[in-house]
């Protein structure tokens, strides 16, 4: 009965205040719902193990990670067996790797299609606790040298290519140029490892080595699910030393693993084989931190709605003590507001959490739709766990918020308050924990803002940076030959069939009257990056990674006037170049500045170089070009050097660049019938422009910074609403002392002033710490991203000046306000 | 009683302050005339809601009036520029409050030399030596650096008279100055108005206590706004601080 007495109590005086319990929901709302949505983006993409329909956690067993490349590296599946057979922590594991594959000859369409695929041992899907929906998974026998080739489809292809014909199993397709049986079709949503739509056993002989090698062609990784109970450090101690143990009995030529940098095999959450998680984890980090300072954010500003809610009514709670209520029942009432405003703001947050996971989902479909290479654990979902983060929270908050203005009502002298009337005058507790609020808002606000101003600049840098090429009126797409009819010759045969296609499309294409120009890039300027190191002839440092880093590309003969860059000096690559037995290669203006200020890089020799000795041919400078970038400009692996060689002298898979007039579409419609016109087993594959091609790695960090643009909204709007609100509460609650100042013989202006003064000093301690947190952070995220200095200047500068600017208006607005009273009526406040 | 001689510090002439609600007319203080003479020790007293305390705000001129006139030593302090008022209060007026209104963040020190600071024309060494003599008045020099939660009801309202008179104010504003203190620390605030007066202080107090009203010079009677009795007592008790 007395609850319900309560309940109506509270209800009558929120209603009494509607803008106040408005702004108090909205605030709650709108801070709850993006730490719960936060919560579920990065669990469900980085943070939660990967179980499938296991119980116990997927691990992947892999190399290492080139921080230059921003590459995981494979491993000797030599090693990968040794632990597969040795562990007693895995139940069960197995070997794949990924790659491309060609389907063709299709019915239900003309021409054939690029699908994502998955080559492994015989068990994979075992592992992943998953059994094909239609025929069968693999067998050993499957892998045994000289058996029937078979594969698995996933159900989207099924679906897509061949209408989920029931009679699928038995029939025969050409799979890069070669026929495989289909002996079943998974089930719908699973492309495990991440984005396989085909899967085909590896032959024993590639999973069972008898001996260790470098060749890159050769390895493998590894993924196995741990054992009931065990936790992955356990796994790691025992890798490390079934590792140590085996390392101890490697030939010379492979002592160098031993102390690889970073370990030659890591063991690590299996989410983390995606490449852009792992590079972008201190950003994830930094996200991850800045949700949680907004909810502190959120929590400070209706903690300090509701306290100054208290100081409003605190003769009225006076009068209830005075009454007799006990303190149990005037800590309920104080609380009731809080559940009532947290509780009405959780169920807003949890719809603004909806239409968030349902918006991301659609940008997530919008990325990967050309390439198809979106992780299935990338289709994000509201699941159980977001039920209880938010209930979690919202007892957090309702107890946070509800606190402070209990623990006001019960530690204010109620006989002074009764006796004199006074409410204005600040006790030295109340007034330290008041500054304390207004410190800690000032510091978690510009921490956000600066983060996210950083961060947003940075990527809008990198979406406008000039990266040496023309993009207009040009499309780029990819060639995929099928290996069976293009093999990929050693480079002792330079005129290999692949090129030989390649400069026959050329040709067609550059006959079209809308065809300006076609060249081939291994990854075109703007894409790309990763570097290795690479030495000098004559300037060798002693180990290899103390010499310089260059990233190295190849490209056609006449490539650089279809991307509108130049040689600048020496020669372009040419016929002369294809029977030398040289190895030519141009470089880009900064490198040549920078390695050769001498202006004598022509004629100089170079190779790539890497740890255990290994080492390219010596490459001869023959030409500069202008200058590129390969990569977005914000992230870190991104290459300002770059050295290419020629396409010719290689078989490598390219990308194409073609310089047009006239419509997109009809030159894409060209591109399209020039390579049918040739081979329809030859695929084109993500054809488009040559700007959606720039954007493309960067839409995940766009992904990421539209959070990180709504953090910056929500947390300027709390700093904005919870500066101000914290700033007048804290004046107002100072009115007695104004006043008494006032009394004294303080004029206005000295109020003002004092109370700048006073706010200057609040905002000089809230930046420190802010600034110090900012600093921390923005140092983790420069691991993975590039931030230019703009982006210093304007969330190092700009921000604090936002902030301060915000500060002075805060605390001017309610200085002039209360100084617009007469002193007497502050001095007989109530 | 002869004032003539006297020099006029306060002067009100039709003196009135009307309260105004959505709805409603409140008249405070009704065509109140008052003069008040240099070294006047005054009390001012009446039922609750009379309208004492209204009358100390305007003559402290922390709220203006609705209507007549105010001259305060002389310049005309009716309706006059905020900041002008400030002024008149930091020079002419000390303040001392019932619930003392002693800053809790500042020591006893820096409370007295507050409204000192509000002055452009005091060097930091004559407001240190200033807030050393009124302290010394007041007999609280031993408790300069300590903060007002460490001292006594009474002693924080020592305190408050020492920063009352250490600009040397014409006039003393104190309301109900006893009002939330024990017998003996009201005595003790008491002897300490009387002490001041005697050595020239003009003094105008808001009181309940008939017993401290019977101890000022002068008591005047307010009820329903208006002054109904103004009379001397000619024999106010003689102590020495």
């Amino acid at each position: 009965m007395t609850i319900w007495i309560d309940i109506k109590y509270m209800l009558r005086q929120l209603t009494n205040k509607p803008m106040f319990t408005l702004i108090s929901v909205l605030v709650v709302a709108f801070g709850l719902g993006l730490t719960v949505y936060t919560y579920t983006l990065l669990t469900q993409i980085v943070f939660k193990p990967l179980t499938l329909q296991g119980t116990t956690p997927l691990v992947a067993i892999e190399g290492e990670f080139r921080e230059k490349h921003g590459r995981g590296q494979r491993a000797d599946p030599y090693h990968l067996n040794h632990i597969s057979a040795e562990s007693k922590l895995i139940e069960r594991m197995s070997l794949y790797r990924t790659g491309s594959t060609i389907l063709s000859d299709l019915d239900n369409m003309t021409g054939s299609k690029k699908l994502h695929a998955s080559y492994s041992q015989w068990n994979l899907f075992e592992v992943a606790g998953v059994q094909p929906q239609l025929g069968r998974g693999f067998s050993p026998a499957d892998q045994e040298v000289g058996a029937d080739p078979v594969v698995v489809i996933s159900h989207a292809v099924w679906a897509k290519y061949f209408g989920q014909n029931p009679d699928i199993l038995g029939t025969s397709i050409r799979v890069n140029g070669t026929p495989k049986q289909i002996i079943g079709v998974m089930p719908a949503g699973f492309s495990f490892p991440a984005v396989a739509q085909i899967w085909a056993p590896l032959v024993i002989t590639q999973i069972q080595t008898s001996a260790p090698s470098d060749a890159y062609s050769a390895s493998l990784n590894g993924v196995a699910r741990l054992k009931n109970g065990v936790s992955l450090s356990q796994l790691l101690s025992e890798v490390d030393s079934l590792l140590a143990e085996h390392f101890q009995l490697l030939p010379q030529e492979f002592a160098w693993r031993t102390s690889s940098p970073g370990g030659y095999i890591r063991v690590f959450p299996f989410k983390y084989t995606d490449d852009s998680i792992t590079q972008k984890s201190s950003i994830f980090v930094a996200l991850f931190l800045v949700v949680v300072l907004i909810l502190l954010l959120t929590c400070i500003n209706v903690g300090n709605l509701l306290l100054a809610r208290v100081n409003e009514r605190i003769k009225e709670v006076a009068i209830r003590i005075a009454l007799g209520i006990s303190k149990e029942r005037l800590v309920i009432q104080m609380l009731w507001e809080s559940v009532f405003i947290c509780g009405v703001g959780g169920v807003l947050a949890w719809i603004l959490v909806a239409i968030g996971v349902q918006v991301t989902n659609e940008v997530l479909n919008g990325i990967f739709a050309l390439s198809e290479a979106r992780p299935f654990w990338w289709h994000i979902k509201l699941e159980s766990d977001a039920v209880v983060v938010l209930v979690v929270t919202l007892i957090f908050m309702v107890i946070a918020t509800g606190l402070l203005p209990a623990w006001r009502a019960l530690t204010g002298d109620m006989n002074a308050i009764l006796r004199d009337g006074t409410r204005g005058a600040l006790g030295k507790i109340n007034g330290r924990i008041n500054k304390s609020i207004v410190i800690t808002e000032i510091a978690l606000s510009s921490v956000v803002l600066m983060i996210a101003s950083i961060l947003l600049y940075t990527s809008f840098n990198a979406q406008n940076a000039d990266y040496g090429v023309d993009t207009n009126n040009r499309i780029t797409a990819q060639i995929l030959l099928p290996t069976s009819v293009y093999p990929t010759n050693p480079r002792t045969n330079p005129r290999t069939k692949r090129n030989d296609f390649y400069y026959q499309l050329k040709g067609n294409l550059e006959q079209s009257p809308n065809i300006h120009s076609v060249a081939y890039f291994t990854s075109l300027p703007g894409t790309g990056g990763g570097s290795s190191h690479f030495e000098i002839l004559g300037k060798e440092a002693l180990v290899y990674n103390e010499n310089p880093l260059w990233n190295f590309e190849v490209v056609s003969r006449g490539a650089w006037e279809t991307v509108a860059m130049k040689i600048i000096a020496g020669r372009d690559f040419d016929e002369r170049d294809l029977d030398s037995g040289e190895s030519p290669v141009i470089i880009n203006d900064s490198m040549a500045r920078a390695l050769f200020p001498l202006g004598d890089a022509l004629g100089q020799r170079v190779r790539t170089v890497d740890e255990g000795d290994w080492h390219t041919e010596w490459r001869t400078i023959v030409g500069i070009v202008s200058d590129s970038v390969h990569g977005p400009t914000m992230q870190a692996t991104s290459a300002w050097h770059t050295g290419y060689g020629l396409m010719d002298l290689r078989s490598w898979t390219m990308e194409l660049v073609v310089h047009y007039s006239g419509s997109e579409a009809q030159a894409m419609a060209t591109l399209h019938k020039a390579v049918a016109d040739m081979d329809p087993e030859v695929t084109l594959d993500q054809v488009q422009s040559y700007e959606q091609l720039i954007a493309q790695p960067m839409r995940l960090i766009d992904a990421i910074n539209t959070i990180f643009l709504w953090c910056g909204l929500v947390a300027l709007v709390l700093a904005a609403t919870g500066i101000y609100a914290v700033s007048a509460n804290s004046i107002s609650l100072r009115s007695q002392e104004i006043a008494t100042r006032r009394a004294l013989g303080a004029s206005n202006g000295h109020v003002v002033r004092f109370l700048l003064k006073e706010a200057g000093l609040q905002l000089t301690a809230g930046l420190i710490v802010g600034m110090s947190i900012s600093i921390w952070l923005i140092y983790r995220i420069s691991q993975s991203m590039l931030i230019g200095g703009g982006g210093f200047a304007i969330g190092l500068v700009g921000v604090p000046i936002l902030i301060s600017v915000m500060v002075l208006i805060a605390t001017y607005i309610p200085s002039k306000k209360i100084t617009s009273y007469e002193p007497g009526e502050g001095l007989r406040q109530v | 009683m002869d004032n003539s001689h006297k020099k006029i510090l306060v002067e009100l002439t039709e003196f009135t302050k009307t309260y105004f609600s959505k709805d409603l007319e409140t008249r405070a203080l009704n065509n109140i005339n008052l003069k008040i003479y240099e070294g006047d020790f005054l009390s001012i007293t009446g039922p609750s809601g009379c309208g004492k305390s209204t009358l100390l705000s305007l003559l402290g001129l922390l709220d203006t009036s609705t209507s007549g006139m105010y001259l305060l030593t002389g310049h005309n302090a009716s309706h006059i520029h905020s900041n002008e008022r400030a002024r008149l209060r930091n020079k002419e007026i000390g303040f001392v409050f019932q619930s003392f209104n002693l800053i809790s963040d500042l020591t006893v020190a820096e409370n007295i030399e507050l409204p000192l600071t509000y002055r452009d024309d005091l060097s930091k060494h004559v407001r240190e030596e200033m807030v050393r003599m009124s302290l010394e008045k007041v007999d609280m020099a031993h408790r300069a650096s300590h903060f007002p939660a460490q001292l006594s009801g009474g002693q924080q309202q020592r305190v408050a008279v020492a920063r009352a008179i250490a600009g040397k104010p014409s006039i003393i504003l104190a309301d109900e100055p006893t009002g939330n203190l024990d017998s003996k620390n009201a005595e003790s605030v008491m002897r300490l108005l009387e002490a001041l007066n005697k050595a020239g202080t003009t003094i105008c107090m808001v009181t309940h206590d008939p017993a401290s009203a019977a101890r000022t010079q002068r008591v005047i009677k307010i009820f329903d706004g208006e002054i109904i009795s103004d009379k001397y007592n000619f024999t106010p008790t003689s102590v020495a601080v």
